[in-house]
């Protein structure tokens, strides 16, 4: 067994005292091997941002983590700033939602991709130019040399977040963060980023860590998921199993939002309530106040339980082994789709 | 049960000739053009067809710049209307300024995605519930009681009458503009990526207070979303453009769950979402949406489309009966006898 690329350990998150002292995320555990997608689902307030942002160590100084996050053997919560900025953008690459916002509008995309290769190698402005070029090629940019002297608003979204993926890589990354990197963008070109990114993680054994809201596409693109409730994971398996048996209430819920293209015109409901915003959560199971089978034993905190293979769940009652089928729906046969290239 | 079996209403020609009858909203041969100062004139829309039964839900699906949005705010009276017809029960909107169009207009609500930037921060729900009202000169009383009624209707109550928006989660403000465009009395809605923005797990809520309301409020509907999952759920008929044309219209059934026109297989096929296992393999799209400034001769697919030919890039297809559908590819019975 190879050890994995990165591994978050019981990673928890507070605002300082000063602002609140209120709890962002807590316990959040889980690893990534080398040329795995992982998936991080959930909704707005759940924590899946801030568990990126705390592993590249860009949280704002009012929230402070703790727990571990290991990667090639460092705990890089215990880094130096100075040892981190090494690290960033090299060995960890990171990918927002709105590509367009996070190019500069003022300089080329070479310039910038340039410079990007050469903050993290010795290499000569020629040699970081051919570079680029690979690098571009590599992220299925056409003409890639002549696309060098291109600004970013001659760029469609689409090909400025394979920019952003070629700049994230551009130090031989090892781990990938990718937020929501495909929001903002047509579902057309969603799958085509999709696609690369799961190329890249094939060819080149890259760790992804792949946040979405949208359980569909992490389920067609990720091998493993987590799915993150209110600063928790209620629920972490494999894309197959997660989609097939839900075991989580809340999961069941997000299945049954997943669009069905076989079930035209028929409504499928949602999940009554809201989620909960950080400073806000429920005493006890955090998702009790909108499960429809919440019953007495909810209104203790849940521990996530280990139900064999890679599945583990946050519902005492989904792991007292009968389970609970809420939505009705666990015992359907429905698969996403893979990826394939 | 209703207009959804029912192909025929997806006819241009019958629905021209026979206006009025069960459509409520007939848009024909409608273009727009966006003139600036600096480029070169863009044709956002180019004669595009088609008809919305009363009481049924017409989705108009495809990439951003296809024109969607631009045909929804032609409709509302928000954008420029180049030359074509747009009637509402009969009354012609097109010729915007008279009175008769204004008149018809306040038949016509909209919804859009971001619930935040259409209410007014500093307004309590209830007066901003109101607003379509405003201009009879209602007291604050009645005002009130118009405003419970329809918080009451979308699903909240009078608890968050006198709450600001910034009170309220992002479900509970998309139902307050549902609730304002429901106090103007509209007979179509449009509803511009309404539900894109919300959290998945309210999403499906607020698209079954939607489909609730349409009966209960005897609505109709223009969908405008890239959320195919809101469009299967919602839509009795959709409309596939791109570029600015009409590639596919039909049922939803036909239209989302077999698709013809080789741009709407693409397009689905890409949605992550829950299909049939047997289903064949779309083609694959390469390249991205061009410049409607500059579309390209013929069909306006032609560059990206898998199964083009020469007649593709020379021949404009028009919109041909096709499995129950309008579809506009010269290929159409070719390709779907190829197994792809």
């Amino acid at each position: 067994m190879t050890s994995p690329v990165v591994s978050i350990e019981n990673l928890c998150l507070q605002l300082t005292a000063d602002r609140g002292g209120a709890p962002l995320l807590s316990g959040v555990s889980f690893e990534i091997q080398s040329g795995e997608i992982f998936g991080l689902v959930g909704e707005s307030g759940s924590g899946k941002t801030l568990t990126a942002l705390a592993a590249m160590r860009l949280l704002p100084p009012a929230i402070k983590a703790s727990g571990r996050v290991m990667f090639d053997g460092v705990d890089l919560l215990a880094l130096s700033e100075q040892e981190m900025r090494k690290l960033r953008g090299s060995r960890i690459g990171m990918v927002f939602q709105e590509p367009v916002a996070a190019l500069n509008p003022t300089f080329t995309i070479g310039a910038q991709l340039i410079s990007a290769i050469r903050a993290h190698n010795e290499l000569s402005r020629s040699k970081a130019r051919d570079r680029a070029v690979e690098l571009l090629e590599m992220v299925g940019i056409p003409e890639p040399r002549s696309r060098l002297g291109f600004y970013p608003h001659q760029f469609s979204g689409g090909m400025c977040q394979r920019v952003m993926i070629a700049m994230a890589l551009a130090g031989g990354a090892k781990l990938l963060l990718a937020d929501e990197p495909t929001t903002s963008l047509d579902v057309t070109t969603q799958d085509e980023i999709v696609r690369l990114l799961e190329k890249l993680s094939r060819e080149q054994g890259i760790a992804v860590l792949f946040i979405s809201h949208d359980l569909g596409l992490v389920a067609r693109l990720c091998h493993r998921i987590a799915v993150a409730y209110a600063g928790e994971l209620v629920e972490v398996g494999t894309a197959d199993a997660l989609l097939q048996s839900p075991l989580h209430p809340y999961t069941q819920g997000l299945v049954r939002c997943v669009p069905d293209l076989t079930q035209i015109g028929v409504l499928r409901g949602g999940i009554p309530g809201t989620p909960p915003m950080p400073g806000n959560w429920p005493v006890g199971c955090r998702f009790q106040p909108r499960c429809l089978a919440a019953t007495e034993g909810c209104e203790q905190p849940q521990t996530a339980s280990a139900m064999g293979g890679e599945r583990s769940v946050r519902c005492w009652r989904a792991a007292s082994g009968n389970g609970v089928a809420i939505f009705g729906e666990s015992a359907t046969q429905r698969t996403a789709e893979k990826v394939v290239s | 049960m209703n207009a959804r079996a029912d192909a025929s209403n997806y006819q241009v020609d019958q629905v021209a000739a026979h206006p009025g009858g069960d459509v409520l909203l007939s848009v024909e041969q409608l273009s727009v053009v966006y003139r600036g100062l600096t480029r070169c004139p863009v044709q956002a829309v180019a004669g595009v067809s088609f008809s919305i039964a009363r009481g049924s839900t017409l989705a108009l699906i495809g990439e951003s710049g296809s024109g969607k949005s631009t045909i929804a705010r032609a409709v509302a009276g928000l954008g420029p209307v180049e030359s074509g017809s747009i009637r509402l029960d009969g009354v012609e909107l097109a010729g915007a300024g008279d009175r008769a169009a204004e008149a018809g207009r306040q038949g016509v609500q909209i919804v859009f995605q971001d619930p935040t930037s259409a209410l007014n921060p500093r307004w309590p729900v209830w007066r901003s519930i109101v607003e379509p009202r405003l201009r009879e000169r209602l007291d604050r009383n009645t005002q009130r009681d118009i405003a419970a009624d329809y918080l009451g209707r979308v699903g909240l109550n009078v608890r968050h009458m006198d709450r600001l928006p910034q009170q309220l989660s992002g479900g509970q403000r998309q139902r307050v503009t549902i609730a304002r465009a429901l106090v103007a009395r509209p007979k179509l809605i449009i509803l511009d990526e309404a539900v894109s923005a919300l959290d998945v797990s309210v999403r499906n809520e607020v698209l079954m207070l939607l489909d609730r309301l349409k009966t209960s409020e005897q609505l109709t509907y223009l969908l405008i979303s890239h959320d195919m999952g809101a469009v299967a759920q919602l839509a009795t008929s959709v409309a596939v453009l791109y570029l600015g044309k009409l590639v596919e219209l039909g049922p939803a059934p036909r239209v989302i769950g077999q698709p013809a026109h080789p741009y709407s297989r693409a397009l689905i096929d890409a949605v992550p979402a829950l299909k049939a296992t047997t289903r064949k393999e779309a083609p694959r799209l390469s390249g991205e949406i061009g410049d409607p400034a500059n579309p390209p001769p013929g069909c306006r697919f032609h560059p990206r489309c898998p199964f083009v030919v020469d007649r593709c890039r020379g021949e404009i297809p028009a919109l041909q009966e096709h499995r129950g559908a309008l579809s506009a590819c010269h290929r159409i019975m070719e390709i779907e006898a190829v197994p792809s």
